[in-house]
């Protein structure tokens, strides 16, 4: 096969065999874009390249000039409806992908081959504003360093092997590697959305803003991961582990929404221990915030807790890997009184859904006595009577509560959730579905927790009176284990829960665990090393409090540096081997008569350019025959006397110039 | 500035001697004097000398014009296609009144040697001339017979596109020091040429201008001349050229290069130079570089001289 690929290349012409280096570079620098820019680019891009190995092939003449410079403007335009836009990442990728496919089509000299692969390498580190994936970067490694050898080999008039080339980018890769860590580390890295990559709109999965029935247990079969969490210290019991996304508070019998902003905003006192932790979120196209119940310290330029308590980044969207360190406090006490207008939301019930619902609840609140009470009684009745906690619930009528409680019997936590709120509220009593994440898979080789989006979870809240808003799972009630031990273990064997049966063997959780302990070193040590990072380090190096001015100006210098120790070095290595004495004077000489009007041409022996000068200046040629003979003695001749030199640096002192 | 060369010869210094062979040599070939130097450089270096040109530019009557000014004793053997190892080495014949087998020395046994046309010869013949010239001693039936000395064999080519030529492997174009082509004369010299004498009428004239001891005596010279650093520099730098340069299939060999230094130093002893200067490395470059250089292809310089010059060219005298 590939000798096949071999003699057919060696038929090409040296010019087209680097074609074929330079399209498969640019192939693989563009692979990674497939997927997330518009098919058409990649479509159109390809067949240009096509067209040009074509050409190549059958030796055709290339398209004239205004047929490329027509199917550029296309492409622009093209570009140009796509996206509304020639700025920002997609619409710039898209235009450099076709521009490559544009300029390989006209590509007649390796200056034009040269431009391509430059095009390449930019395609090719565009895909990091994508994705910051480890994996990523072996891929990136090894495509960069197929340009580089390209782009050598372009410019070798001799053919070089590809041996040869490989070795030497290895080489200049190695070289090149600590100037890049120098740059990592110390490059200023400004605070601010300017410098930011910026937000993308793209569908992520993640919990959202409303909540229906079906959804939460939708999310669950996803195993993605929302965010890792590391304690300081002892970690917080499954039971605690709650946390906190999006609040909802009106419905309309089916459907679960959020309030605006600022309506509910309240204030809430903690007591006794709290937690200390990082949390990592994983890009998602909101700027929701995950913190454990009930997070009391956050960075107040970064974040803030919004209404219902939940915290959200300042900024509005969280599009890349981001860290924030937080504390939380599992035990505390809303201080603020309910608002009336937030009271009448969250008792609100349409009064024509769910008559059976509100009927039962009633009831059991006259049986009970109190609010306390009710809420015992209600969780005692999820857990003693037939429901089912499932990971597929069947599909609810109108009336879903009614469906749910009477009928079908068989639901996710949201249906629990949403079916308990229901209850509260037709007593009078405020409550409110809290949507987030709950428990976690400790990864114990990285000692930290990882949230999936299989962790997703709902839970209500009521508020008691002189208790304030108390979390109330009404899962824990009927299925236990998925507060303990998860969601695996929470769901009845019969039931298929995707890659459940890989998860409980042993060598497989080991090695996912590794795996994510590895991402997660890259993620936080590579992706995520940002200003904070950088004024730890230098803290470290004993600079306290840099400014990236100063940082700025100190890199330059340094780099300065490093090129003048670097060139210095290079002239040490490749100097003339010995500085003689007599060169010297014989190089004052050259460059009194090059004055003179006739400079030594290099392959020219001393005998004949004094010969020549003399003939040139013939009113010289008695010193210059003098000068000769004496060079000519001392730098060639057996035994040079001391004073030979003197009298030579004398003859050529002499000399007029 | 003669004195710096130690005085090994009474009768007169090189300069003057070989000035005289030069000059002598001169009536016979005319205008080519500095072929001629070349020549005797390369016979005081211990070399060997391939002369390439078209046959009538006055290849032979060279080397017999050099044997009889140095006095040397000559032979000339005519490479032919059905010549034998045999007819230049020398062959046993059985003696009746001895009973025993006697060698008869072949041509190659002369102080001069003249291979006309080697290569016309099949290599067989033509390696039996080679091994002779490189070992300096001939090996028959057993026995081992030393050659003369001085021992200075001048072989003759035709171009090798000419019909009917066994073009002289790389290895073994390595084995003659110098390489040179004689060139048709200036149209003043020829028609000085087409007025004169028969040329072998004027062969008969020649005298010996040196002895074969002050020509060997010579030859213990060359290697004696001063080389200081900076000409070793300067050979370095040719000898680096060749191999780096990316025009050429391979460059010199060591041998080569001791060979390029060698004929230096005679350039410089008979021209009286003190030491060797860069000058006397470029007057023998083209002879000891142009026939060991192979072109890689059609943008490298093509015929030995061309490549001798354009080496010259690329190269700095430091």
């Amino acid at each position: 096969m590939s000798a096949v690929l071999d003699t057919r290349l060696q038929q090409l012409t040296p010019f087209g065999q680097r074609l074929v280096w330079v399209i498969a570079g640019l192939a693989l620098a563009v692979a990674p874009h497939f997927g997330h820019i518009a098919i058409w680019t990649l479509l159109l891009a390809a067949v240009a390249t096509a067209l040009r190995m074509t050409i190549e092939i059958k030796r055709w003449p290339l398209p004239p000039k205004a047929v490329n410079t027509g199917f550029a403007f296309a492409s622009l335009l093209g570009v140009l409806l796509s996206y509304k836009t020639l700025n920002g990442i997609d619409a710039g990728t898209s235009l450099l992908i076709v521009m490559s496919g544009m300029k390989l089509l006209e590509s007649r000299t390796a200056r034009d081959l040269t431009v391509v692969v430059f095009l390449s390498y930019f395609a090719l580190f565009a895909a990091f504003l994508y994705n910051q994936n480890m994996l990523l970067l072996p891929y990136m490694v090894f495509t960069a360093g197929l340009l580089t050898m390209t782009l050598m080999r372009i410019h070798q008039s001799e053919p070089m092997p590809i041996r040869e080339a490989a070795t030497t980018t290895a080489k200049m890769f190695l070289q090149a590697l600590p100037l890049a860590a120098l740059l990592f580390l110390f490059f200023p890295r400004l605070p601010g959305q300017f410098w930011a990559v910026p937000p993308r709109e793209q569908a992520r999965s993640g919990l959202s803003d409303e909540m229906t029935p079906g959804d939460v247990s939708d999310l669950s079969l996803s195993s993605a991961i929302a965010f890792r969490v590391k304690f300081e210290g002892e970690p917080p019991p499954p039971r605690e582990r709650y946390w906190r996304g999006p609040v909802m508070h009106m419905f309309d019998g089916r459907t679960w929404r959020q309030l605006g902003a600022t309506f509910s905003q309240q204030e809430v006192a903690s007591s006794g221990s709290t937690y200390r932790y990082r949390i990592s979120l994983e890009p998602q196209s909101r700027n929701w915030i995950y913190a454990l119940d009930m997070v009391t310290r956050w960075d107040r330029q970064r974040a803030f807790r919004g209404e219902d308590f939940q915290l959200k980044a300042r900024q509005e969207q969280i599009s890349v890997l981001t860290s924030y360190d937080l504390e939380s406090s599992p035990t505390y006490v809303t201080t603020s009184e309910l608002r009336r207008d937030l009271r009448r939301v969250d008792t609100y019930i349409p009064r024509d859904r769910n008559p059976r619902t509100i009927e039962l609840a009633k009831q059991i609140r006259e049986s009970a006595g109190s609010d306390e009470a009710f809420i015992q009684s209600v969780l005692t009745r999820f857990g003693s009577e037939e429901y089912y906690y499932t990971l597929d619930p069947p599909t609810l009528a109108l009336n879903s509560v009614d469906d749910f409680l009477f009928n079908t019997k068989r639901g996710f936590c949201e249906h629990f959730a949403s079916a308990f709120t229901v209850m509260a509220r037709s007593v009078g009593i405020p409550a409110r579905v809290v949507t987030g994440y709950q428990g976690g898979e400790f990864n114990s080789m990285g000692g930290y927790f990882i949230v999936r989006q299989s962790d997703a979870h709902a839970w209500s809240e009521v508020w008691l009176e002189g208790r304030g808003w108390q979390r109330i799972d009404p899962t824990a009630a009927i299925a236990p284990e998925r507060i303990e031990r998860g969601l695996d273990a929470a769901i009845s064997a019969e039931e298929d829960v995707p890659g459940r049966v890989l998860r409980q063997s042993a060598l497989f959780s080991k090695i996912r665990m590794a795996w994510d302990t590895a991402n997660t070193f890259w993620n936080n040590q590579v992706v995520e090393f940002g200003e904070t990072q950088q004024r730890w380090l230098l803290e470290k190096f004993n600079i306290k409090d840099p400014r990236w001015e100063y940082l700025g100006v100190g890199l330059v210098l340094g780099l300065v540096g490093f090129f003048l120790i670097l060139s210095a070095y290079l002239a040490w290595k490749f100097k003339p081997r010995s500085r003689d004495p007599v060169a010297h004077v014989y190089e004052q000489l050259c460059r009194k008569l090059a004055k003179l009007g006739v400079p030594r041409q290099a392959h020219e022996g001393p005998n004949d350019y004094v010969e020549r000068a003399a003939q040139a200046r013939p009113e010289l040629a008695a010193q210059l025959a003098e000068v000769r003979s004496v060079y000519v003695g001392l730098r060639y001749g057996p035994t040079p006397l001391p004073t030979q030199l003197s009298r030579l640096k004398f003859l050529v002192n002499q000399l007029e110039a | 500035m003669n004195s710096a060369i130690p005085t090994l010869i009474t009768q007169a210094d090189p300069v003057e001697l070989i000035a005289a062979t030069t000059a002598q040599l001169n009536r016979v070939i005319l205008g080519k004097e500095h072929q001629l130097r070349l020549c005797i450089s390369c016979l005081l270096a211990r070399g060997h000398l391939l002369i390439e040109d078209i046959p009538g530019v006055g290849k032979t009557t060279l080397a017999h014009a050099l044997a009889e000014s140095l006095g040397l004793s000559y032979q000339r053997i005519q490479f032919t296609s059905d010549l034998l190892p045999a007819d230049i080495i020398g062959v046993s014949v059985f003696d009746r009144e001895t009973s025993s087998f006697q060698f008869h020395k072949g041509p190659v046994f002369s102080q001069l040697v003249l291979a006309d046309e080697v290569n016309r010869a099949t290599p067989k013949a033509q390696s039996a001339l080679l091994e002779a010239m490189e070992e300096h001693q001939v090996t028959a039936d057993g026995a081992t017979y030393p050659l003369a000395a001085p021992f200075f064999v001048i072989a003759t080519q035709n171009p090798v596109y000419q019909i009917g030529t066994y073009p002289l492997p790389e290895s073994q174009l390595d084995r003659f020091l110098m390489r040179i082509e004689l060139g048709y004369p200036d149209p003043s010299l020829e028609r000085q040429l087409l007025l004169g004498q028969d040329r072998r009428d004027l062969l008969a004239t020649l005298a010996p201008t040196l002895s074969p001891q002050q020509l060997l005596l010579m030859q213990t010279m060359v290697p004696k001349v001063h080389v200081s650093d900076a000409l070793l520099d300067y050979v370095q730098a040719i000898v680096r050229y060749t191999r780096e340069s990316p025009l050429f299939e391979a460059g010199i060999s060591p041998r080569a290069s001791i060979g390029l230094l060698r004929a230096a130093q005679a350039w410089a002893l008979i021209h009286g130079h003190p030491g060797v200067m860069p000058e006397d490395v470029q007057a023998v470059l083209a002879g000891v570089v142009g026939h060991r250089l192979k072109p890689r292809d059609d943008t490298a310089p093509k015929t030995p001289t061309e490549i001798g010059q354009f080496v010259l060219k690329e190269v700095a005298v430091p």
